[in-house]
């Protein structure tokens, strides 16, 4: 059974919605304005691709209550621009939403931390109820009436990805017929600070797969996927995007936060999604890069695509020098792009690049180039060597 | 497809020859073995004791089920590594003296088991991890299920795991106060039971897994009525509370009738992926490794959890 | 100097989770690294945390962090050589 995107929705600091990002792209501009000061005032300066509106303002954006954590409201936002252009009544299906994340409702969790370390007695403890992940899901599943299966996946940077490709799964086992996939994540001082700690920040606008590539920049956001079976999309006359073809989740096993440099883990997720799909390398015309611009990944990265697609390199680009690296909601957000890319039949900018790293020489798009597109890649991998590749085709 | 369970561990507060380790705070703390012992000590060091618990529990059950590499790692946590979590935040939220360090924060993610899992393997292979709330077992499970049946792998390591540290308890103490839910109940838990699973015929076999869509659980309730109508040795084990939470189980309750029913959260206490703890529990009783005097020898476990305003789960497992 | 060394082995041995490792036990001239104590990369990321945070030092350039590294003497100079 065939799985089909009937509907998208997505939300960046480069853009509100699909028009809003695609123009952003397009147009090369990035949403990587505010700085890490701005959350945390006793941090250094790192830039960071913050959405500008206030967690009250989101509400009212979405109609949902202000008490809500950052990162449902953001994902709320993209779930309903998705679930409103596939124009589908979810409640006459076996509708699910499945969704990656990484921080839950942190942002709320640290408020509550700053009064609590004062006094112990103090902070409203309903600050905290909403910090599982999975509070996130069942939050943006009640409102968006997708109810019937509802799920969470957090393999770090690699969640909203993962989430995608469970949700396939789900439909083509014939579980549900519809499934709202993504993943959401907001921008937290936690996880600021963690990646300051990890000396992983650049203090500069990050320069994805460049030789001078000092590291990226955090960003918030997230991405939706309308999913349907063949047969909904049939019956509803759905506005089709493209069809999930492949995806493939492996270990790369090699360190919890680094990748192997010859990219064990990125290399056998690509090239399984490909052959999912019963496809070759070179069916494959553009890679919407993981490209987090930190040295480890993109040589990690660079290196496993040269192994995989050897004389014939696709395009490819890293739109994380848009968004900043929106963590668990990065894979939903760049599956929308990579859907867009395709049903655009245009490649995507990398902004930023100017010297191509020793060693792969590898040259990422630096135009929106009219090509022609059939099948599209969608990289994502995480923390504890998490690799998922995502394959996308014309209909 | 028919599937099986060839190996199971847990480190949970319950040991069948050390009895319960209940402390005087109504905790149901895990009794670990000797880590040294499975796990390379200079691994050991930089460990939470969700990880020392997770990877322990995990390399037992591959030793168990004589499983090498498995072909797929899952991994189920409500609440993940609260301890390197709770220990960034602290330190990040207190300006004179902020200490974060690394380690926390790269372990503090829900997936760092799978990882360390997989790493510890040396394996490339599939690895998922799965958080929502108390379903986040029963959905690691799902996945277990359709990644067999898909037929192009054998054997999956499957495994739910959370901890209880001292901020989780002080902060769930103060919200469940303020929800006025405390009033009987059992006390807060933590474990992690791991799952060898496989098409091979083995002692222990998945009869079904149900999730109700919602709120509507009418599939669950023929299950389990059809099931009694023809097996008299079966034990349901349920997921009660103590608390008032436990209401949701009463629409079911004139099913089971005279059926032996154990509450299995007196033994491990309530956590998000205790299910894990119920399943290890029912492979258990089911090889006889352990006996309870409600049944003797049961040939067929139903786990049976009901929440308020979640879908209601079944888990049905029998001996072979 | 001699101080110095001591409270840096206390707090690597803190912050590595050294438990079994007494500050007395560490040969301020052994390589911290492979042999030695065994510590890895993770460990070196603690390592340089740890000065920015307790010592006001940032170490930026790769080559300089790992010579500093060496072991704990040479981790000492490194400290006093910043601070003047």
């Amino acid at each position: 059974m065939k799985v089909f995107i009937a509907g998208m929705g997505v939300f960046t600091a480069s853009g509100e919605n699909c028009s809003g990002n695609l123009s952003a792209l397009l147009e090369k501009r990035h949403g990587i304005h505010a700085s890490s000061r701005d959350i945390d005032t006793l941090m250094g300066d790192f830039p960071i691709a913050k959405i500008a509106y206030t967690n009250n303002e989101l509400a009212a954006k979405a109609g949902v209550s202000t008490s809500w954590p950052r990162t449902a409201l953001l994902g709320v936002i993209a779930a309903q621009e998705a679930t409103a252009s596939s124009g589908l009544d979810f409640t006459k299906y076996r509708a699910g939403f499945i969704s990656g994340t990484t921080v839950g409702g942190m942002d709320s969790t640290e408020n509550f931390f700053y009064s609590y370390s004062k006094n112990k007695t103090a902070g409203h403890i309903s600050q905290i109820i909403n910090h599982e992940c999975g509070k996130i899901s069942h939050l943006i599943a009640e409102n968006i009436q997708a109810k019937d299966f509802v799920t969470t996946l957090n393999t770090a940077c690699s969640s909203a990805a993962n989430a995608i490709a469970f949700a396939t799964r789900m439909i083509k086992t014939g579980r549900l017929d519809i499934a709202v996939a993504g993943g959401t994540d907001a921008l937290t001082a936690f996880t600021l600070n963690g990646f300051n700690t990890l000396l992983l920040l650049d203090d500069e606008l990050c320069r994805p797969f460049d030789a001078r590539r000092k590291g990226l920049n955090l960003g918030e956001g997230a991405g939706y996927l309308v999913l349907v079976s063949e047969e909904i999309a049939r019956q509803n006359n759905c506005p089709v995007m493209a069809e999930v073809s492949g995806y493939a989740n492996a270990s790369d096993s090699f360190h919890q936060t680094t990748l192997s440099d010859e990219g064990n883990g990125p290399y056998l997720a690509m090239e399984s999604a490909i052959k999912m799909a019963g496809l070759s390398a070179y069916d494959v015309g553009y890679i919407n890069l993981h490209g987090t611009a930190t040295p480890n990944n993109d040589l990690s990265e660079g290196n496993a695509i040269l192994r995989l697609f050897t004389d014939k390199i696709p395009a490819v680009s890293s739109t994380k020098s848009y968004t900043g690296h929106t963590l668990g909601a990065s894979g939903g957000i760049e599956a929308v792009y990579s859907v867009l890319a395709l049903f655009n039949q245009t490649t995507l900018p990398n902004l930023r690049f100017e010297i191509s790293m020793p060693g792969t020489e590898l040259i990422p798009e630096t135009e929106a180039r009219k090509i022609e597109l059939r099948h599209v890649l969608s990289n994502s991998f995480g923390f504890g060597g998490n690799c998922c590749s995502l394959l996308f085709s014309k209909v | 497809m028919d599937l099986y369970i060839n190996g199971t561990s847990s480190i949970s507060a319950f040991d069948s020859q050390q009895g319960l380790r209940f402390d005087n705070k109504n905790r149901f703390i895990c009794i670990e073995p000797d880590y040294k012992l499975i796990i390379d000590p200079r691994q050991l060091r930089r460990m939470s004791r969700i990880m020392r618990m997770g990877l322990a529990s995990a390399i037992k059950t591959l030793e168990v089920a004589s499983v090498q590499t498995p072909q797929a790692v899952i991994t189920a946590t409500g609440l993940g590594c609260l301890d390197d979590t709770g220990n960034f935040l602290v330190k990040m939220c207190d300006p004179d003296n902020r200490m974060m360090n690394p380690t926390a924060f790269i372990q503090s993610i829900h997936n760092t088991m799978g990882g360390q899992i997989a790493m510890h393997l040396k394996s490339n292979c599939y690895n998922n991890t799965f958080t929502q709330d108390v379903l986040s077992f029963e959905h690691a499970l799902l996945d277990a299920i359709m990644l067999l049946e898909a037929g192009t792998i054998e054997s999956v390591l499957l495994g739910g795991i959370d901890e209880l540290t001292e901020l989780k308890h002080e902060l769930t103490s103060r919200l469940y106060k303020a929800q006025k839910l405390c009033e009987g109940y059992f006390g807060q838990g933590e474990g992690s039971a791991f799952f060898s699973l496989s098409s091979v015929p083995s002692a222990v076999k998945l009869e079904a897994m149900i999730l109700s869509q919602n709120s509507k659980h009418g599939d669950i309730c023929d299950y389990i009525s059809n099931h009694l109508a023809l097996e008299k040795k079966t034990l349901i084990l349920t997921g009660k509370c103590g608390d008032k939470s436990d209401e949701a189980y009463k629409s079911l309750e004139n099913i089971f009738g005279s059926t032996a029913t154990i509450d299995y959260k007196k033994f491990c206490g309530d956590y998000p992926t205790s299910c894990a703890f119920a399943a290890w529990l029912a492979c258990e009783l089911l090889q006889q490794k352990i006996i309870f005097d409600a049944i003797a020898q049961p040939k067929h476990i139903i786990i049976y959890h009901a929440y308020p305003d979640r879908p209601h789960t079944l888990i049905h497992l029998s001996g072979c | 100097m001699e101080q110095l060394i001591y409270n840096l082995k206390e707090q690597i041995i803190e912050r590595l989770n050294l438990t079994d490792t007494k500050p007395a036990d560490v040969d301020s001239d052994a390589p911290l690294f492979d042999e030695g104590l065994g510590l890895d990369s993770i460990d070196a990321l603690e390592i340089i945390v740890l000065l920015q945070q307790v010592y006001g030092i940032k170490i930026t350039n790769a080559e300089e962090g790992k010579k500093a590294m060496r072991s704990v003497k040479t981790l000492a100079e490194y400290i006093i050589e910043k601070k003047g």
